[in-house]
């Protein structure tokens, strides 16, 4: 179980998706805008992402290995994050509408959120274990809502303020997220316990 | 209503022709590359095995000789850990363990150790890590020469009480600002080297074993449990 | 993304459908597609540029095969077929780097899979290759992975020269082992912050806003701003 949770916990602070791997992060800029829209994204990319490491996982060991496919691997991966994002749609709008309208535009952006077809890469090379696959995904998928919000409250403040004209719009953001960057290298040597 | 069936029947035929047409398009660069693939991979692993040990010193198939060890305490995982076996004349000349250690800075260390017959160590080497750039990394053999002290030591020499880095009485350097790192080495080192000291007639026995069921590969010891 | 598809569409000379896609509307400094791997790999020029060549392939194929067969296209499964044809293509490409460029693989690692992802690529298919015939489109798919390549190159040629002090470093990867070695070694030992993380996103934050600054020169440039006015 502790093993587990270190898998957590580095996934979303020490090695930090989005910061430290380089991974989603176009929905990382393109949706940080404001605050509320942040929360929604994170959340809808949380269920996808922890879905599909299940899911490619079940593929790769039941479908892939047994018929010495491999080499199908991405293109049956890409098929299936595409399936998660259709079935979380699906699943939202019948048992949670009310979330489904909140959450309802984002989820078709998540097919190409190279994070999740990353995880089921990352998974499938450590050949890690269902559980380990699925706590990598939710861990992956937590860490990306942590920057995405902390972004966006970072935007919202820097919307009044007087920037240089040519570093207006998307260069003022990068800087802002290589600062958050700096920040999370504080996390470094946590994993350890 | 036959309109849209008909639109239904198109969609579903046209991505049936796609995906038959990306299958095709797959199997047959699988088939170009697949064998080159298999010879770089075994060509980048012989490349690594003879950072550590001189080729002089065996004369088997070294890549081809490999048995699985489990032992969380002393190799610093849980999983099996890949053991190379080198012979030289049908004796047992060396082995190379793909060892861990487990308390890095940033998590785990991938280790190659390559220890004689005699308990010496021929060689480490650093196979992928997370530690801090500019701190930690110095144990890569890319950014300096740290990780060749190893060379020639052995469980008696130093004696085991100072296989340790300074900073606890060893003899071993650390580095300005990083000694977590260094100490996590230095321990899996000297953890592989006990294990060896444990096991070698038995990892070397097991060997040959599999070696002599080659013909019937499924019953192989040397397959990962 | 749709804004680029209405210029693109509007386009016709090759002339400036190439600037289109390598400067006006660039997807890596304008549009802000793709810098997973932008960020990501830019640690050396040659990285850069491998990931470049490989981003471009896979476009200028794309878009190909999406121009042939586009009056088969049925509208309701166009993303999923479109997605089929650029993870097949990328399968390949990610296959043969593996093959025949092992150690420049090792490097590249996970990004060549992840080409996949580069909505660059499914926007390219979409907006201009499923429209156009198949000479404008392949053009097209050059002039945009020309662009997001020569964003790789910038970017990773700036972190190389602070970062390390080198430049062209590893270019063995690409083109054999004669040239192992074969680098410019600047007087300068390197800030290593520019090849951690942060560096990658101040070093294209300095990037976008050098392009803004040209840019808006541009537009303010007297002589420009008479040809803009008459332009109906």
């Amino acid at each position: 179980m502790t093993e587990l949770i270190v898998i957590i916990f580095s996934a979303a602070l020490v090695n930090n998706f989005v910061l430290v791997q380089f991974l989603g992060l176009c929905p990382f800029l393109g949706a940080s805008r404001k605050l509320e829209g942040a929360l929604g994204m994170g959340l809808a990319t949380g269920l996808v992402l922890t879905l599909a490491s299940a899911f490619s996982y079940l593929v790769e060991r039941f479908v892939l290995i047994p018929l010495d496919v491999t080499y199908l691997r991405l293109v049956s991966f890409i098929v299936v994050i595409g399936a998660a994002v259709q079935f979380t749609e699906l699943v939202l709008s019948r048992a949670f509408p009310l979330l489904h309208k909140v959450l309802g535009i984002y989820i078709p952006l998540i097919a190409s959120n190279c994070a999740v077809l990353g995880v089921a890469l990352l998974n499938s090379n450590a050949s890690r274990s269902l559980a380990a696959a699925i706590f990598y995904g939710a861990g992956a998928a937590l860490g990306f809502g942590i920057v995405l919000v902390l972004l966006s409250s970072l935007r919202e403040r820097l919307e009044g303020e007087d920037v240089p004209a040519p570093f207006r719009g998307s260069a003022i953001t990068l800087v802002t997220a290589g600062i958050l960057s700096l920040a999370f290298f504080g996390f470094n040597g946590f994993s350890r316990f | 209503m036959a309109d849209s069936e008909r639109q239904g029947l198109r969609a579903i035929l046209a991505v049936a022709v796609i995906a038959v047409c990306a299958a095709g398009l797959i199997s047959v660069s699988h088939r170009i590359s697949a064998e080159r693939i298999e010879r770089n991979v075994a060509e980048r692993i012989l490349r690594s095995l003879h950072e550590v040990l001189d080729p002089s010193l065996y004369d088997n198939d070294l890549v081809g000789t490999q048995v699985w060890a489990i032992d969380p305490d002393l190799l610093g995982t849980t999983d099996p850990v890949q053991v190379f076996l080198a012979t030289r004349n049908g004796e047992p000349a060396a082995a190379i363990f793909a060892a861990v250690a487990p308390r890095g800075y940033n998590g785990a260390i991938n280790l190659l150790v390559g220890v004689d017959a005699a308990g010496v160590i021929q060689g480490v080497r650093v196979t992928d890590h997370r530690e801090t750039p500019g701190l930690g990394d110095q144990i890569e053999i890319a950014i300096s020469d740290w990780v060749t002290g190893f060379d020639g030591t052995s469980l008696s020499d130093p004696p085991l009480p100072q296989w340790a880095v300074a900073a606890d009485g060893g003899r071993f350097d650390a580095f300005t600002g990083a000694t977590v790192t260094p100490r996590a080495v230095v321990q899996a080192v000297r953890d592989t080297l006990v294990y060896f000291n444990g096991h070698q007639a038995e990892l070397f026995e097991r060997a040959a074993a599999a070696e002599d069921v080659e013909t019937n590969p499924e019953s192989s010891g040397a397959n990962p449990p | 993304m749709s804004e680029a598809a209405g210029n693109n569409t509007a386009m016709s000379g090759a002339g400036s459908l190439f600037a289109d896609g390598f400067w006006r509307n660039n997807a890596a400094f304008v549009q802000l597609l793709g810098i997973c791997p932008l960020l990501a790999i830019t640690t050396t020029l040659v990285n850069g540029l491998a990931l470049g060549i490989a981003t471009t392939l896979v476009l200028i194929a794309t878009n190909s095969v999406v121009s042939l067969i586009r009056g088969a296209l049925v509208p309701s499964v166009r993303i999923l077929i479109f997605v089929l044809i650029i993870a097949s293509l990328v399968t390949t490409v990610d296959m043969l780097t593996n093959a025949f460029f092992h150690d420049l693989y090792r490097v590249l690692g996970l990004f060549i899979p992840l080409i996949i992802t580069n909505c660059t690529i499914l926007a390219q298919a979409e907006s201009v290759a499923s429209r156009h015939r198949i000479d404008h489109a392949a053009l097209s798919g050059l002039a945009t992975g020309l662009g997001f390549a020569a964003a790789l190159v910038m970017l990773g040629g700036l972190r190389e020269i602070v970062g390390s002090g080198t430049l062209f470093s590893g270019m063995e990867f690409l083109l054999g082992e004669a040239l192992r070695g074969v680098y410019l070694n600047l007087p300068y030992d390197g800030m290593l912050a520019a090849i951690l993380p942060p560096g990658a996103f101040f070093g294209l934050a300095i990037l976008i806003a050098a392009r803004n600054y040209f840019a808006d020169r541009k537009k303010t440039n007297p002589s420009r701003r008479e040809e803009a006015a008459v332009r109906p």
